[in-house]
């Protein structure tokens, strides 16, 4: 990951940092972000948690526990991937797009925070899931507790209409 | 670019944060803020009980209120910053009014206060209107300490 830049001057200075996570949601935040923003400097992040991290904190670690590191190595290559695949989307829709995969000792966002914390962009833009209600206060929501805990201001992307709200 | 940013006023240093983002984002886009200062005059439970509580009288100077508020934050704009303020009241609860403001005009961006850490499905504050919104949502919270 890039040495961060000197924190701007104004919220309208300074890069952008995009939370992608490979959905057509995520994809959608970007096209919306950039028409939006107009472009600029962007880092794109795929923030990931590997299961036995994730089962660790859910108390079935012995279920996923991999001795091997072979699961592990598997869920680096795709999480690669997927960042990969965020810095093309947001390379086309018009933004000067670097970025990677970031694996962190917490959940999501607080990978996202940390990461906006170090880096110091004059946003964050995440898309959102659309759940409402019982759903929402069950799954969580990442956009969620990157906006209620993040210093940075945060650009939240709702589905398009054509999109189902329920979707994902 | 954008156009017609939405602002929802709060009070507290979250919402001082949202009305000046509010305003980098108007003027470097040369947009059209439109800033509403929302009332909930859902009647409470007790209205109506014989209490000689006159509410019609409350929403009118509630309304007022608001009037005087948007005033205020109208005059301390800088000049070049063009804004529309409206107060928005009725018996829906606020994110509701907020919502179908956002879908009668060609608004393109909201900007509020973050939401709290709680993410509970009851109330219809700004996470409310995250989860909810028709266009993107710009939150900014209160700085630490």
């Amino acid at each position: 990951m890039a040495t961060p830049d000197p924190r701007p001057s104004s919220p309208l200075d300074g890069i952008v940092l995009i939370a992608y996570d490979g959905s057509a949601n995520a994809d959608h935040a970007i096209d919306a972000a950039a028409q939006l923003l107009g472009g600029g400097k962007a880092e794109v992040v795929h923030a990931w948690e590997p299961v036995s991290s994730a089962a660790a904190r859910s108390a079935i670690y012995a279920i996923a526990y991999d001795d091997s590191g072979v699961m592990l190595e598997r869920e680096r290559q795709q999480a690669a991937a997927v960042a990969d695949a965020g810095v093309a989307r947001a390379r086309a829709a018009g933004f000067e797009a670097t970025g990677g995969a970031l694996s962190g000792s917490g959940p999501l966002w607080q990978t996202i925070v940390e990461r906006a914390e170090a880096l110091h962009p004059r946003l964050i833009v995440m898309g959102t899931r659309g759940l409402t209600g019982v759903r929402s206060a069950l799954a969580g929501s990442v956009s969620h507790h990157v906006a209620s805990h993040s210093d940075v201001p945060v650009l939240t992307v709702p589905l398009g209409d054509d999109r189902s709200r329920s979707a994902g | 670019m954008i156009r017609q940013p939405v602002l929802v006023l709060t009070s507290g240093d979250a919402g001082r944060r949202a009305l000046e983002l509010a305003i980098s984002v108007t003027q470097a886009h040369r947009a059209c803020l439109t800033i509403m200062h929302v009332l909930d005059t859902s009647p409470p439970w007790w209205a109506g009980t014989g209490g000689g509580a006159d509410f019609a009288q409350a929403q009118r100077e509630a309304h007022r209120d608001g009037e005087r508020l948007l005033a205020a934050v109208r005059d301390e704009l800088p000049g070049d910053v063009l804004v529309r303020t409206c107060v928005l009241h009725g018996a829906e609860r606020a994110g509701v009014q907020v919502l179908r403001a956002l879908k009668r005009g060609d608004h393109d961006l909201l900007v509020v206060e973050a939401p709290s850490a709680w993410t509970g499905p009851a109330g219809h504050g700004s996470g409310w209107l995250v989860r909810h919104s028709p266009v993107p949502v710009l939150t900014v919270r209160a700085p630490c300490g």
